[in-house]
């Protein structure tokens, strides 16, 4: 009976930990009275929410494995290049960084009236893990605030402009 | 024995005192400006610089400054600075904001081709850059005009936001090729647009007998700014008499559709192109 009971305390703590390690970002949308000059359909709305959230997916995939071709599904124009050219840099130095996205407060602020442009506010928290020659070195917290511009393309919004603005948000300390 | 472990203990606790590290670092720089980060403490250590921006990895001696190049780092965004001892890690973020000065537009016109006289017919959006192709997120006078040969241009100034600005502006009254530019700073981007005449405004028909048959044809075709409605427009002439009704489209030709159609005692006679109609006539045999 105690063996059972230790058994099944055991799998709760595993799967609690594998939950955690794989959770989905928690996610706020906000599309302000004064959004536009297009209007937004619900489903366009959805659409770049899920799209932008999977470019986080996307850019955490492609730093942590040094493979630029992970960006292809989920960026375009000069967000992609930029990323490419930090996949090249942490190839060079021989590091990876994984970005964990905890939560995202998304709000819209611009669509461009032909609906070939949506901006997003994005007031996200996640994890940076830093490995060094494929080990782990550190991981930081950070609060930022990033400025994405998507663009419809194929099958998919995708990620053309992608930046943190500055001075928003606030971090922890490293812990190792 | 307790003594020896208590100097042990101390000696251990010294030394990670010692080579504990901290870092110092700038909370904002601009891109295209040297990084200084100041460390604090002793020995040997790895500082690294991460984020969507940029990556790097230098060795350094703990105590002295760290100077990053501005050719390392010019992506605008958050990093995080890791310097990480045998015995220490510590971490500090910092942002790298555009340059002020705009050096380049991303600029987006629509339609490429539209009607004259369109209200909000013409929509521009234009991206604001920094030399190293970041966004400028601080707000600029973005200037936008818009330019017909031989007309006043259209000029209008809006503030950008995050590093956009947009206008909507109507098409202008004239048919022709405009020019559409947006400027900022250093940064300029033009766009042709081509206007066409709008639709028909005033349909008008005029029959003769020419034969056996009657020859319609049309007043010079214009919409309601004067512009000559485009050759090759379609206008349909249609005949009804005795209970049936028989059409012919005719294509503009220099302003001008024409067409011979039976000439029926008692017809009446229609024109219309695309949802303009125009007058009615009725042929009574030449009364």
């Amino acid at each position: 009976m105690q063996l059972a009971m230790v058994f099944l305390a055991l799998l709760w703590l595993v799967t609690n930990v594998v939950a955690d390690s794989v959770a989905q970002p928690v996610v706020q949308v906000e599309v302000p009275q004064s959004f536009g000059p297009r209007p937004l359909e619900d489903q366009t709305k959805d659409a770049v929410v899920r799209d932008y959230l999977k470019c986080w997916n996307r850019m955490s995939q492609a730093l942590e494995e040094n493979n630029a071709a992970a960006l292809d599904t989920a960026f375009t124009g000069i967000a992609k290049e930029k990323l490419e050219g930090v996949v090249s840099q942490q190839q060079k130095a021989n590091i990876t960084a994984s970005y964990r996205d905890r939560s995202h407060h998304i709000t819209f602020v611009f669509y461009s009236s032909e609906g070939l442009s949506i901006q997003v506010v994005d007031d996200a928290e996640y994890d940076v893990e830093l490995s060094d020659h494929g080990k782990m070195q550190a991981t930081h917290h950070v609060k930022a605030r990033y400025v994405a511009v998507l663009t419809p393309t194929e099958v998919s919004w995708k990620v053309r402009m992608f930046q943190a603005d500055a001075n928003v948000g606030d971090s922890a300390t490293a812990k190792k | 024995m307790t003594r020896s472990c208590t100097i042990g203990v101390v000696l251990s606790l010294w030394a990670q005192w010692a080579l504990a590290a901290g870092i110092k670092v700038p909370k904002i720089v601009q891109a295209g400006q040297a990084i200084s980060i100041n460390t604090e403490g002793n020995g040997e250590g790895h500082l690294y610089i991460v984020g969507p921006g940029g990556a790097l990895e230098k060795t350094v001696q703990i105590g002295t400054e760290v100077l990053i190049e501005p050719d390392e780092i010019s992506n605008a965004g958050r990093y995080t600075v890791f310097l990480i001892t045998s015995t220490s890690t510590e971490a500090s973020d910092f942002d790298v904001v555009s340059s002020p000065e705009v050096s380049s537009l991303s600029f987006l016109a629509r339609p490429s081709r539209l009607p004259v006289s369109l209200r909000d017919g013409i929509g521009g959006v234009a991206f604001v850059f920094d030399t190293y192709h970041n966004l400028v997120l601080q707000s600029h006078s973005v200037h936008f005009q818009l330019t017909l040969p031989n007309t006043a241009p259209e000029i209008r100034t809006v503030e950008s936001h995050l590093g956009v600005a947009w206008v909507q502006m109507d098409s202008s009254a004239h048919a022709g090729n405009a020019s559409f530019e947006a400027t900022v700073g250093k940064g300029t981007s033009l766009r042709i647009l081509e206007q066409v005449p709008a639709d028909a405004c005033q349909l008008r028909m005029s029959a003769r007998p020419v034969g056996g048959r009657l020859h319609v044809q049309t007043e010079p075709l214009r919409d309601c700014t004067g512009n000559l409605v485009a050759d090759g427009t379609i206008v349909t002439f249609t005949e009804i008499y005795d209970g049936n009704r028989s059409t012919v489209d005719a294509p503009l030709k220099n302003g001008i559709a024409q067409a011979d159609i039976p000439a029926n005692k008692g017809a009446v006679i229609t024109v219309a192109a695309g949802e303009v109609l125009g007058n009615q006539l009725r042929w009574n045999g030449g009364q």
